[in-house]
């Protein structure tokens, strides 16, 4: 029986958030090694603090916030930076979809993600928990621990930005 | 950028997948890392053990107090540049200590006092004596010079007397 099967809860949580942690890492990150590596530090401080957790807040928002502190942590480690500098990121390619219409997706997205990486990790936080992992307000004020004013006014002007940025190139 | 378009181009982002090894790669994490657990008790004596050994090579290595004083070259010259004069107040205080020292410095006795002192004018004299018994000297800087010196002596004890 493995480590995490001793705990049902935690095999519970593991199944139903790991595509969504996975995502939310993979858009804060932009690559899949770095987005990996994050959702999995996020399961393991999960698991390690599982017995602590006293159900203040749903369990998914206290697993988003777990996740978003380590991509951001990790964001700002000085070896993350360095091998952001040296090392270019590999990417797993589909090839389920035609040559054409795979491309295409691919570079609308590669130009939305550069365009995400571009943002201050702040407004890069409130964009991703909103527009694309669609959580409330609410939700993303007590994930990031700001006002829900803060929320509306970050994500405003994150947005801003981003439009900005994609403006004739998508 | 329209605010419609822009969100059907954030919903149509790919949603991204954990890999299927996912779950693996957790337990594999999970079981090394209780592997290195590090016991709490064994991080604070090691915590210890390494402040201790920290003073120890500091007490070795930590220079002489005399070293640390003595100030380096070039520094005393900047030192007595920098120097401001002595304030009024600190000269006044060494007035007033210097009248102390008067007041308390033991006073001649009236015994020293009375006691004639030696006149000059026969030291000059028998001075003069002497230089005109001592053959040595007139060989020495010659006798037209030593006439001389033995003159002005005597001239000089009798001025005096006068």
């Amino acid at each position: 029986m493995s480590e995490a099967n001793k705990n049902p809860n935690f095999d519970e949580l593991v199944v139903e958030y790991q595509d969504k942690i996975y995502n939310l890492c993979y858009r804060f990150m932009g690559n899949h090694h770095d987005a990996n590596d994050c959702a999995q530090d996020t399961f393991v401080k999960a698991f390690k603090s599982l017995k602590t957790f006293r159900g203040d807040a749903a369990i998914s928002t206290w697993l988003y916030r777990i996740a978003v502190n380590t991509c951001k942590n990790k964001l700002s480690s000085l070896a993350y930076r360095f091998r952001k500098l040296t090392v270019a990121p590999v990417e797993i390619k589909d090839d389920s979809q035609s040559p054409e219409v795979q491309f295409e997706k691919d570079e609308k997205g590669r130009l939305i993600q550069k365009a995400i990486d571009s943002l201050p990790n702040d407004h890069k936080t409130v964009v991703v928990l909103r527009d694309v992992e669609e959580l409330s307000y609410e939700e993303i004020a007590k994930v990031t621990g700001y006002n829900i004013g803060t929320v509306k006014s970050k994500l405003a002007r994150a947005r801003g930005r981003l439009r900005e940025k994609l403006e004739g190139q998508v | 950028m329209e605010h419609d378009k822009y969100k059907e181009l954030m919903r149509s982002m790919e949603k991204k997948k954990a890999p299927q090894d996912f779950r693996e790669q957790l337990d594999m994490r999970l079981a090394k890392g209780k592997g290195t657990w590090f016991p709490m008790p064994l991080k604070i004596a090691t915590a210890a053990a390494t402040l201790v050994l920290m003073l120890v090579v500091y007490q070795n290595l930590k220079p002489e107090e005399k070293e640390v004083l003595k100030p380096k070259a070039g520094f005393e010259k900047m030192e007595t540049v920098e120097k401001k004069p002595a304030a009024p107040k600190v000269a006044e205080k060494a007035e007033e200590k210097a009248r102390r020292r008067a007041a308390i410095a033991p006073k001649p006795t009236p015994e020293k006092l009375a006691a004639p002192a030696v006149p000059k004018s026969i030291f000059r004299e028998e001075l003069a004596a002497e230089i005109a018994m001592d053959d040595d000297l007139s060989s020495v800087m010659g006798a037209g010079a030593k006439l001389s010196i033995i003159t002005s002596l005597e001239a000089t004890s009798e001025a005096e007397v006068k």
